[in-house]
C-alpha cells in the first residue's frame, strides 16, 4: 500500500535527510560535543557538564547574554511600539499612504550589515552626530555611544529597532485591516475617543498578531550576529558581545569548540524559551 | 458626542454618526508625526548615498548633514575597483559577482527544492508527512551557531568546504523551510479535485507539478524569488563561514573594507561601498511592490 | 461482458464504516446510477472504483483487471467532477487533449479527436478560451468533453449537475442521455436526485449507511421496491406508506390500520402472511383511484382533508386513521371532491413491508 504516492514520498526523502542530518543531527552532534572537552578539533571522550559551568563563570559570556536580555528588550519594545503606532497612523487613511510604507520598509530589504555601518557612521563622534551638534555651538554635547562600553548596546539597538520595527508594521498594519469597521462604529457611538479605541479595543483584538510579533523579533535577537559585527565588532572590548558573536569567535579564532558548543545550546534553549508561549497557545487552542 | 436621529416618524429610527470632522488639528498631526518617521527611516540611507559623493576635503570640512558640492562618483569607483582590505586592494567588484554567482543559483534551486517539497507534502497528507512539516517549522528558527561546527565539519569530509557549489548548497539546505512551507501554504489552497482530474487523466506526480501547479503558482514564485535573492544576497555569516576566500560574498567583503582598514578611513569609499552593497536588495524591494510585504506577512505566518 | 465488479467492498474513515461489503456488477454499456442522499457512500464508491480512494477490504475488476492496488492515473477511466475541475492555466483546447497528451497520443490524433469532442458538445467556438471566460455550463461541458476525449471504456460522474441551475439541468441530463446512446460507453454516474436517476440509468443502485439497498432498473425501483427505504426515496410525489397489523380472517390476509380495513390477499406475498404481525403498506398516489360501483378491489372509506392542484392532476389528501393518503386524480375528477370518499386500492401491484426488518414481504 505504500507503492500509492510514491512519487510524493521519494521526493520528500532528500528533504527529510537534509532536515534529520542538517537541523537536528546537528543539535544532536553540538550537544554531545558540549559535553566533551574539545579545543580545536572534536575530542569524543565524555566529560560531563563541566563545560557549561566553564562557560558561565566567563565574564564575556554573562556580558553576552546580559547583552541579550538587554538589547533583546529594547528592541522587541521599541520594535513594537514603533511599527503599531507607525501602523495605527497608517491606518487612518492617509493620502499617499504608499509613499509612507515604502520608506518604513524599505530598511527590511537591506542586510543587516549595511544596516550597521549605516549607523556606525551616524553615530561616529568625529563626524556624525555629535559633531553636527557641537558645531551649532553645544560644545559639550555627548553622542559618542558607540565609544562607551555601557551605552553601545544601546546604540545597537537603535540602528536594531530602525531596521525591524518595518516588519511590526507591516504586520499589524494588515492586522488592522482586517479589523470589521463595525467595531469602530461601536466605539464613536459610544464616545469613545480614536486612540482609546486602539489602545483598549482593537489591539487587545490582535493579540495572536503581536504575539506573532514578538515571537519573530524574539527569534531574530537570539540570532543577532551580522549587526554586532558590521557596527561594533562586539566593541569598545566586549561590552556589546552577544551569545551568536560568542559562538562564532571560540568556535573559528579561539579553538574552544566544547565551550562554545555550550554556548549554542544554550543559545537554542533561549529561542525555545521564546517560542514556549506560542506552542503553549497552540496546544490549548487545539485541545479546544 | 450625540447622535442625530434621522427618521421622526414611527419608523425604526436609524442613526447617523456625524463623520468624525478629524478633527483637521488630529489631522495635521498625524502627518507630521508620519512624515517625522519617514525622515527618521530616510535619512541613514540618504547620509550614506550623499557621503559616497563627497570628495575628501568635504568630508574633513563639512559635517555629516552638509550636501556634496556635486555629483562625485570617485569613491564609487574607487569602492569598486580599489579599495582595500588589510590584505588587498581589490574594491568590492569581484565580490559583487561572487555574490551574484551565489545568488542566482542559490535562489534556482532552493525554490525548486521547496516548491518540490511543499507539493509533495500537499499531496501525501499523513501522520510521517506532518511530522515532517512541524520539524520543518520549528527548523526555521534554529539559530546557525549551533549548526554551524557540525555543517563545517560535514563540508570539510565531503570537499565542499569553501567552495562555490558549497556556499550554494548551505543556501539551498537553509532555505528549505521557509520555502517549503510558503508553497506548502499555497498548494494547500489549490482545490483538490484539480490533481484528482490530472490523476485521472494519467498524469503523474511531476507532470501534475510542472503542467499544472507550477504554471498556477505565479504569485507565490515571485514572492519566494524577491525572498530568496535578498535574503541569500544579504546573508553574511553564512557566506563568511563557508564561501572561502575565493567567492567571499560581497556583504564581507564590505564588512573587511570598513571595519579592518588600518591607516587613514576614506568614509566616501566606505559609504560608496555600503551602498553599492544594499543596491541590488533595493532595487528589488522598489520594483517588488505589494509582493515584498506578502513575503514579509508570509513569514509571519508559519503553523 | 461485466465492465466492472467490486467485491466485498469495505472502507472506513477513522471510525466511520462509510462502505460496508459492497458487491456491484456493471456489465459493458450500461449506465449505472449510485443514488442516495448525502453521506450514504456513492461518492466515495465512485471514488474507490476511480482509484482515489483505497478500499480496506475487497477488490475493484475493471475490464477483467484486478485493478485494486492499481493507481488511478493507470486505470484507462475517466471522470467528470461536480466542481468541473478545469486546468485554469490551460486553454479549452489543452484542457480537453491534456489526458491525450500525457498518454503520449499522436498530436494528429488529438487534433481530431478534440475537434469531434468540441463539435459534439458545441465547445468550438470556445477552444481558444481560458476556464475563468466560460460560464457554468460551458465548463460542464468542457469537463464531460476531457472526459469522452479519452475513449476509455469506463466514464464515471460525479454529480457533474448539481451546480448548474435548474433549466440548465434539465438540458444537460438530455445531451448526457443522448451520449450514452450514442458511445455506449459504461458510465457510473452520482446523484442524490432521484429524477436524474429515473431518467438516465439503465440500472440504478440505491445507497444508504454505506449499504445497496437495491440495484434495479428503474421500473422494478418504482414498481417493486425491496425496502421500506427505497420505496420512500424513489417517485415523486412520494409513495405513501400506512402502518398496519396483519389478521387472518379465515386464512385470508387483512390489513387492519385503524378502524379501516383491507384485505390483501392480492398480494404476491414472498412467504405466508404471519398473523399479528406488523406492516407497512406502501400505494403509489397514482394507483389509487375513486371507487365506483363497479369496483371489485378493495375499497376504503375516507375524508378529504387537502386539495393539492399541481396542474394537469390534482392531489387529493385523505385522513386514514391518523395517518394520511395521498390520491392522484385527474384536475377534472378533483374538482368539487369533498366529505366522505370511496377510494379502491389494488394490493397486487402495492408494496408490503415488514415493519421491523423494512424488507419486502
Amino acid at each position: 500500500m505504500f507503492k500509492k504516492n510514491l512519487a510524493a514520498k521519494l521526493t520528500l526523502v532528500p528533504s527529510a535527510v537534509v532536515i534529520a542530518v542538517c537541523f537536528y543531527g546537528t543539535i544532536l552532534w553540538t550537544l554531545y560535543i558540549s559535553l566533551t572537552h574539545s579545543t580545536m578539533l572534536p575530542n569524543y571522550k565524555f566529560y560531563g557538564f563541566s563545560q557549561y559551568a566553564t562557560l558561565l563563570s566567563m565574564p564575556r559570556w554573562h556580558t553576552a547574554f546580559a547583552n541579550m536580555l538587554i538589547f533583546g528588550s529594547l528592541f522587541i519594545a521599541g520594535s513594537l511600539i514603533i511599527g503599531t503606532t507607525l501602523a495605527a497612523l497608517l491606518d487612518r487613511n492617509v493620502k499617499a499612504e504608499g509613499l509612507f510604507r515604502v520608506f518604513f520598509l524599505y530598511p527590511l530589504s537591506m542586510s543587516f550589515v549595511v544596516t550597521g555601518l549605516a549607523w556606525q557612521w551616524l553615530l561616529n563622534p568625529t563626524t556624525g552626530i555629535e559633531a553636527l551638534v557641537r558645531s551649532f555651538g553645544w560644545q559639550d554635547f555627548s553622542f559618542n555611544w558607540l565609544a562607551s562600553p555601557e551605552k553601545a548596546i544601546y546604540a545597537v539597538s537603535i540602528a536594531a529597532i530602525w531596521q525591524s520595527s518595518g516588519l511590526v508594521m507591516a504586520i499589524m498594519l494588515a492586522g488592522l485591516r482586517g479589523i470589521d469597521g463595525d467595531i469602530w462604529k461601536a466605539a464613536k457611538i459610544d464616545g469613545i475617543p480614536v486612540w482609546r479605541s486602539y489602545v483598549s479595543i482593537v489591539l487587545p483584538m490582535l493579540r495572536p498578531l503581536i504575539l506573532t510579533c514578538v515571537i519573530l523579533l524574539a527569534t531574530a535577537v537570539v540570532k543577532s550576529y551580522d549587526l554586532v559585527v558590521a557596527m561594533t565588532g562586539g566593541g569598545p572590548g566586549i561590552s556589546t558581545d552577544v551569545p551568536g558573536k560568542f559562538v562564532v569567535d571560540l568556535l573559528f579564532q579561539r579553538a574552544n569548540i566544547s565551550t562554545a558548543a555550550a554556548a549554542a545550546i544554550l543559545m537554542l534553549v533561549s529561542v525555545i524559551c521564546a517560542l514556549s508561549p506560542y506552542v503553549y497557545i497552540e496546544l490549548k487552542r487545539q485541545k479546544r | 458626542m450625540t447622535a442625530t436621529p434621522l427618521a421622526q416618524s414611527g419608523a425604526p429610527v436609524i442613526y447617523s454618526v456625524p463623520r468624525a470632522k478629524s478633527t483637521k488639528p488630529g489631522r495635521v498631526l498625524l502627518y507630521v508625526i508620519l512624515s517625522v518617521a519617514l525622515v527618521y527611516y530616510a535619512i541613514p540611507l540618504l547620509l550614506v548615498i550623499s557621503t559616497s559623493l563627497k570628495t575628501a576635503d568635504e568630508l574633513r570640512t563639512g559635517n555629516i548633514f552638509t550636501l556634496p558640492q556635486s555629483l562625485n562618483f570617485d569613491a564609487w569607483s574607487k569602492a569598486w575597483m580599489t579599495a582595500c582590505t588589510g590584505i588587498e586592494c581589490n574594491g568590492i567588484h569581484g565580490n559583487f559577482w561572487n555574490s551574484v554567482e551565489i545568488v542566482v543559483p542559490g535562489v534556482i534551486f532552493s525554490i525548486l527544492f521547496g516548491a518540490l517539497t511543499g507539493f509533495a507534502l500537499s499531496q501525501w497528507q499523513s501522520k510521517l508527512s506532518r511530522v515532517i512539516l512541524l520539524s520543518l517549522m520549528l527548523g526555521a528558527f534554529i539559530p546557525y551557531q549551533v549548526i554551524l561546527y557540525p555543517m563545517v565539519r560535514i563540508f570539510s569530509s565531503i570537499g565542499l568546504y569553501g567552495t562555490l557549489p558549497g556556499i550554494i548548497l548551505i543556501h539551498i539546505i537553509f532555505g528549505l523551510p521557509y520555502m517549503a512551507l510558503l508553497f506548502f501554504n499555497f498548494y494547500q489552497g489549490v482545490p483538490p479535485e484539480l490533481s484528482k482530474a490530472a490523476k485521472m487523466d494519467g498524469a503523474g506526480f511531476f507532470t501534475i507539478f510542472f503542467e499544472i501547479m507550477l504554471p498556477m503558482s505565479v504569485n507565490v514564485l515571485v514572492v519566494a524569488i524577491i525572498m530568496q535573492a535578498t535574503g541569500i544576497w544579504n546573508d553574511f555569516l553564512l557566506g563568511l563561514i563557508f564561501a572561502g576566500r575565493d567567492h567571499l560574498p560581497i556583504t564581507v567583503q564590505l564588512n573587511n573594507i570598513v571595519n579592518t582598514t588600518t591607516g587613514v578611513k576614506e568614509y566616501n569609499v566606505n559609504m560608496a561601498a555600503t551602498f553599492l552593497t544594499a543596491l541590488p536588495p533595493l532595487l528589488i524591494y522598489i520594483l517588488s511592490g505589494r509582493y515584498f510585504a506578502r513575503g514579509l506577512a508570509a513569514g509571519a505566518v508559519k503553523g | 461482458m461485466t465492465q466492472i465488479s467490486v467485491i466485498d467492498a469495505n472502507k472506513s474513515f477513522g471510525p466511520q464504516h462509510i462502505l460496508r461489503d459492497i458487491n456491484l456488477q456493471v456489465a459493458s454499456g450500461e449506465f449505472i446510477v449510485l443514488l442516495g442522499s448525502s453521506g450514504c457512500g456513492k461518492s466515495t464508491l465512485l471514488n474507490v472504483i476511480a482509484g482515489l480512494e483505497d478500499l480496506d477490504t475487497g477488490k475493484i475488476i475493471a475490464g477483467n483487471q484486478d485493478v485494486t492496488n492499481v493507481d488511478s492515473s493507470r486505470r484507462n477511466m475517466a471522470m467528470v467532477f461536480q466542481s468541473y475541475a478545469l486546468y485554469p492555466t490551460m486553454t479549452v483546447r489543452k484542457n480537453l487533449g491534456f489526458g491525450l497528451r500525457v498518454n503520449k497520443v499522436a498530436k494528429a490524433e488529438i487534433a481530431k479527436r478534440v475537434e469531434w469532442a468540441a463539435n459534439l458538445l458545441q465547445l468550438t467556438p470556445l477552444l481558444d478560451r481560458r476556464p475563468s471566460q466560460l460560464s457554468g455550463g460551458q465548463r460542464q461541458r468542457v469537463a464531460i468533453g476531457r472526459a469522452l476525449v479519452r475513449r476509455s471504456p469506463i466514464c464515471l460522474f460525479d454529480e457533474p449537475l448539481s451546480n448548474l441551475d435548474a433549466k440548465l439541468r434539465t438540458e444537460m441530463r438530455l445531451e448526457i442521455k443522448k451520449l450514452h446512446q450514442e458511445l455506449r460507453s459504461t458510465i457510473v454516474y452520482v446523484t442524490h436526485d432521484q429524477i436524474e436517476a429515473m431518467t438516465l440509468a439503465t440500472r440504478v443502485a440505491v445507497m444508504k449507511a454505506g449499504k445497496i439497498e437495491q440495484y434495479a432498473t428503474p421500473d422494478e425501483l418504482y414498481g417493486k421496491p425491496e425496502t421500506l427505504f427505497v420505496a420512500g426515496f424513489v417517485g415523486s410525489p412520494s409513495m405513501n406508506l400506512l402502518s398496519a397489523r396483519i389478521r387472518i380472517d379465515d386464512g385470508e390476509p387483512m390489513a387492519i390500520f385503524g378502524e379501516h380495513q383491507l384485505p390483501i390477499d392480492a398480494y404476491p406475498f414472498r412467504q405466508p402472511a404471519v398473523n399479528g404481525q406488523e406492516i407497512v403498506i406502501g400505494f403509489r398516489p397514482e394507483d389509487i383511484q375513486l371507487a365506483d360501483d363497479r369496483t371489485t378491489l378493495p375499497t376504503l372509506f375516507a375524508p378529504v382533508t387537502f386539495v393539492e392542484p399541481m396542474g394537469a392532476d390534482t392531489l387529493v389528501w385523505f385522513a386514514v386513521g391518523d395517518q394520511k393518503l395521498s390520491v392522484r386524480l385527474p384536475a377534472a375528477k378533483a374538482r368539487g371532491l369533498g366529505g366522505e370518499v370511496r377510494l379502491a386500492f389494488n394490493p397486487s401491484i402495492a408494496s408490503i413491508f415488514s415493519r421491523e426488518s423494512e424488507q419486502r414481504l
